[in-house]
């Protein structure tokens, strides 16, 4: 221990021994416990030692350490006696302080950090990285339960005051799950009605789960197998009002299944017999045809108007393979203000999928689906399938702070064989849920939803 | 058994300790205003202020059982920088104006203002420019070489901030506080030119030198009068240097002069009460700025009242300000725990009725609920006392007084204009209403001479003297003791305001009572307004008797919290 150190201590402990004292005999002179007089004696005592204690040690080193009484006008002295706790209050609280010790070092810590952010101007920084200054091109963050987290890249005004080229990659690494699509949409043709879409995308899904085919199939038999997609895509909107759109599409689908990474295996399970589309790289050619319309008053929270949707597609195996079948899909979503923005979202969908000719086949992947946060969000994704698919879904938001709403919802649905023959009330599978939605006058950013069913109980995050 | 005893015991030990009611003669707090050594100027770090305020301030709360003592036996800290009359002194943090004395209307009118503001005949060379965000903002020097900040009205709500800025400004000042000189001007863009040298960030990012391109993109985005003047709040530069922001508590460790905990100053706890008045929701410490004064000292403003009002700076104030913080736990509770039938007070009523007035209504304006922006440490622990003096100098302005500073924001529709003063009026009022509730109105105590001579104490009703109660619907009831000796019970006064000071001596001398070591008369006024079945929590009044025997002198006074 150096000199100095010694001295440091020695100070402490006398200054330790007199303020004890003093504390013994402010407790005694406001009677606030009957103390013995023989403590107070040895208080004294103390108090005559502790003393001299310090001014010998502190005449032995530098003059930083010796002792000087505070001054009756200086600002230390005026900062003690207009203090706002009192001595008793400082003993009082001590409990308590010392408890809450590790909670206030945590959050201290939190303030650095979230300072350090702040000062370095951090966020700012990376923003105006990815980001042009006039908002057209940039980087955001995406998260979703079923795409993991990633980024997309944009730039938006390439060739027109509409279009938006973006690259998106999503992924999760724990899984092995990747996505990725160069997506360039709504480039308007000079100026005229007709918008040209584009889009590539490759996807592997390692973790893809399949449940049995029908509305009565099991938790318990669930499997798992590994999809891989690419796919090429091309179309043209025609916008022939601001609120409605025919939209065309030629797409091809490269799609291989393999056998997944978690027991068990579809393909330990099924065989092409079984399964259509299981072995076999299917290779497909889709066409499609719809309109859609949309007279929502708002985007990011509509309060009023409609999303109507409705499409048939042709699929067509280019490898003259049995994979040829067609689609007809339907999607109608309501907003009803009522009163004082509390909004309730109506949702009815439908899907029916139907091979052309008797020896044809679906691949079951293609088969339409139930169970997933865009479905019933309370059951596990791809838990249902069938040839036909009917949803319907009523979400009330409450708005509960400037751009963030509370939602509760009930989903139902069932998958068929045939929808117009098999469906049976019955049968409807139900979930519901809660959960919070941050909205932007142009969009939706964040959605938290807690949902459950007979089944489990999950959480869905979407961010961008 | 025993434990329980000894927790009574203490408890009722430490209550000792804390409640007093006993008349303290300290020495006022050291002048503030002492030339010291600059302190180091600083930068407020708003997000780990905001963390402090909104997470680590309250564990500390939640954790301070000495508080919650304190809570539980109504006693809790109180104000330092008071006088014995509940009053507080002059200092660097603020003058005693008008709830002191009554300001004529061209004070209010001029409020801090030493000059005319820039002339807007000569050329304003702009120094510095804003062009981020929604509202940008230049910083000018005009002819005389002062320096202005000028800020605008957001695009589509013309005289909103500067308005509201101009209105506030008055007010706050003649409430007491430090505030910049702001003037509303209308100027031609013109007489603008672009300095040598500015630097600013265009929309590419690049950060280059301004030039009048630069300028006149920027004015395009600014929303101008018909004849194509274009309206501001002129913001002169304070004098001095500019130290950054003061926090609402503890004190700057670097200011010799700064030695009252800041949550512990009264002008900052009563501020809580004023600035619900004026809907200046944006109390936190970044809209404060300490100026090192040319005299030596640190003196201590508010700044930026563009978001008051109706008015929350770029937009008008939405409805929800001031009514429910972000995460009201309460609110969030009664909406979604009811699915949404309950409506929030602010929900009813959104509408805007005049653009440049913005949002600011009374029908509920609820003093004692309205929610800053964030926790702000001297209003989290402001007292009764502290609020009956906030508000004590809301009611102190009179409709003429506040009609004078709505005239100062120039608003160009009369009823717009009408609607802000009857709205400020109003919440005034409401203010008045339950504070003078909360504490007895009984103030400006002082001794007269009767018509024959005789002395006696008598006060002021402040709710009748601001209209708020008629002198007939009141009643006063007095106890007096003589150096601790109930001399008098539960005499009624009537709505008598004096109390004859002879008689209670007479009374005093039949009585054989030693000397306490306080003061000799401790005089008890409560008040009962007819409506009301209780009398109202008491104002002690200390008076001693001079050395000749028949000469009383007021000491002090004591509110019961």
């Amino acid at each position: 221990m150096t000199g100095t150190g010694a001295v440091n201590l020695h100070n402490i402990i006398s200054s330790g021994l007199g303020w004890f004292s003093k504390f013994i005999s402010f407790v005694y002179s406001r009677r606030i416990f009957q103390i013995n007089k023989t403590v107070i004696i040895l208080c004294t005592a103390l108090m005559v030692i502790a003393g001299p204690l310090r001014q010998p040690l502190a005449a032995q080193t530098d003059s930083t350490v010796i002792y000087q009484p505070q001054k009756k006008d200086s600002t230390d002295y005026y900062r003690q006696k207009y203090r706002g706790k009192k001595a008793w209050e400082h003993a009082v609280s001590l409990p308590g302080t010392i408890i809450s010790i590790p909670f206030v070092a945590f959050f201290k810590l939190q303030e650095l950090f979230i300072g350090y952010v702040y000062e370095t101007k951090l966020i700012p920084k990376v923003r105006n990285l990815v980001e042009w200054q006039d908002g057209t091109s940039g980087i955001v963050p995406k998260f979703s339960n079923r795409k993991g987290y990633g980024i997309k890249l944009y730039k938006e005004q390439i060739l027109s005051r509409t279009d938006d080229l973006s690259l998106t990659v999503t992924g999760n690494v724990f899984i092995g799950r990747e996505r990725y699509r160069l997506r360039w949409r709504n480039i308007q043709m000079l100026n005229s009605p007709f918008y040209l879409n584009m889009m590539g995308r490759y996807r592997n899904l390692p973790d893809e789960r399949f449940f049995g085919i029908g509305p009565d199939t099991e938790r318990s038999d669930k499997s798992f197998y590994t999809q891989e997609n690419t796919a090429f895509e091309g179309g043209i909107d025609i916008r022939t009002s601001p609120s409605f759109v025919i939209n065309t599409v030629l797409r091809i689908d490269y799609d291989n299944i393999y056998e997944a990474n978690e027991e068990p295996s579809v393909t330990d399970i099924f065989d092409e017999e079984t399964l259509p589309g299981l072995e076999t790289k299917v290779r497909i050619a889709q066409a499609r045809l719809g309109f859609f319309s949309d007279t929502r008053n708002r985007l990011g929270n509509s309060s009023a108007g409609h999303e109507f949707g409705m499409w048939g597609t042709v699929f067509k195996d280019i490898t003259n393979g049995p994979y040829n079948f067609w689609k007809v899909q339907g999607d109608y979503r309501k907003y009803i203000n009522l009163g004082l923005n509390r909004v309730l979202a109506l949702r009815f969908g439908f899907e029916m999928t139907e091979p052309f000719e008797s020896g044809d086949e679906v691949p079951f992947y293609y088969l339409s689906e139930l169970g997933v946060s865009t479905s019933i969000r309370g059951y596990d994704r791809g838990r249902f399938r069938d040839f036909d698919m009917m949803l319907a879904s009523v979400e009330y938001r409450i708005p509960i702070w400037r751009s963030i709403d509370f939602t509760a919802f009930t989903d139902a649905g069932q998958v068929a064989n045939d929808l117009l023959s098999d469906f049976r009330l019955k049968k409807l599978r139900l979930g519901f849920g809660a959960g919070v939605r941050l909205y932007s006058s142009k969009d939706l950013v964040a959605n938290v939803q807690a949902a459950f069913s007979r089944e489990k109980f999950r959480f869905i995050i979407d961010l961008n | 058994m025993l434990t329980n005893s000894a927790i009574i015991a203490g408890l009722l030990l430490l209550a000792g300790c804390g409640a007093s009611t006993k008349f303290k003669a300290s020495p006022p707090p050291p002048n503030d205003m002492r030339p010291v050594p600059a302190p180091e100027s600083r930068e407020i770090n708003l997000a780990a202020d905001n963390m402090n305020k909104l997470v680590t301030i309250q564990v500390q709360r939640f954790f301070d059982l000495a508080r919650h003592y304190r809570s539980i036996t109504n006693n809790p800290r109180q104000a330092k920088n008071i006088n014995e009359f509940d009053e507080v002194y002059n200092s660097s943090w603020f003058t005693n104006r008008n709830g002191m004395t009554p300001l004529t209307l061209e004070a209010i009118a001029r409020g801090p203002n030493q000059v005319t503001g820039p002339d807007t005949l000569a050329e304003w060379v702009v120094v510095a420019a804003k062009t981020q965000g929604v509202t940008p903002g230049f910083t000018i020097k005009d002819t005389t070489g002062q320096r202005y900040v000028i800020k605008f009205d957001p695009m589509g709500y013309p005289q909103l901030a500067t308005g509201a800025e101009a209105v506030s400004t008055k007010l706050f000042y003649a409430a007491g506080y430090n505030v910049p000189e702001n003037y509303l001007v209308k100027f031609d863009p013109k007489i603008l030119r672009v300095g040598d040298e500015v630097k600013f960030l265009d929309k590419e990012g690049v950060n280059r030198f301004m030039n009048e391109d630069d300028l006149n993109a920027i004015l395009e985005r600014i929303q101008k009068l018909p004849d194509g003047r274009i309206r501001v709040i002129a913001s002169k530069f304070l004098s001095g240097k500019p130290l950054g922001s003061f926090y609402y508590m503890k004190t700057r460790k670097d200011d010799a002069n700064d030695v009252i905990d800041h949550e512990y100053r009264r002008e900052l706890r009563g501020l809580r009460v004023i600035a619900s008045w004026l809907n200046h929701f944006d109390t936190k410490a970044n809209n404060t700025l300490d100026m090192y004064d040319p005299a030596g000292y640190v003196k201590h403003y508010l700044i930026d009242f563009g978001s008051t009002l109706g008015s929350q700076g770029d937009e008008p104030m939405p409805p929800e300000i001031g009514r429910e913080g972000p995460g009201d736990p309460g609110a969030l509770f009664k909406t979604i725990g009811s699915l949404g039938t309950h409506q929030r007070s602010w929900e009813k009523d959104p509408n805007i009725v005049y653009p440049s007035i913005g949002y600011m209504v009374s029908h509920d304006f609820e003093p004692q609920k309205y929610k800053f922006i964030l926790p702000n440490p001297a209003f989290m622990d402001a007292t009764n006392r502290d609020g009956y003096w906030g508000a004590k100098i809301v009611m102190s302005f009179t409709d003429d007084q506040i009609r004078t500073a709505v005239a100062q924001g120039e608003y160009s529709d009369p009823e717009a204009a009408d609607y802000l003063y009857r709205t400020i009026i109003e919440r005034r009022n409401i203010i008045g209403e339950y504070w003078f509730n909360r504490m007895p109105p009984l103030d400006k105590f002082e001794i007269k001479a009767g018509n024959n001579g005789a002395q006696m104490l008598c006060f002021q009703d402040l709710a009748v003297k601001s209209g708020l109660d008629s002198p007939d619907s009141v009643a006063y009831q007095v106890d007096v003791k003589y150096r601790s000796k109930a001399l008098v019970t539960g005499q009624d006064l009537g709505k008598e305001t004096c109390l004859p000071l002879t008689e209670l001596q007479a009374k005093a001398a039949a009585v054989n009572a030693k000397e306490t070591g306080q003061p000799d008369w401790e005089i008890f006024f409560k008040l009962k307004r007819h409506d009301e079945e209780k009398w109202s929590k008491w104002v002690k009044v200390f008076l001693v008797t001079e050395d000749d025997g028949n000469t009383f002198k007021l000491l002090g006074l004591l509110r019961q919290e």
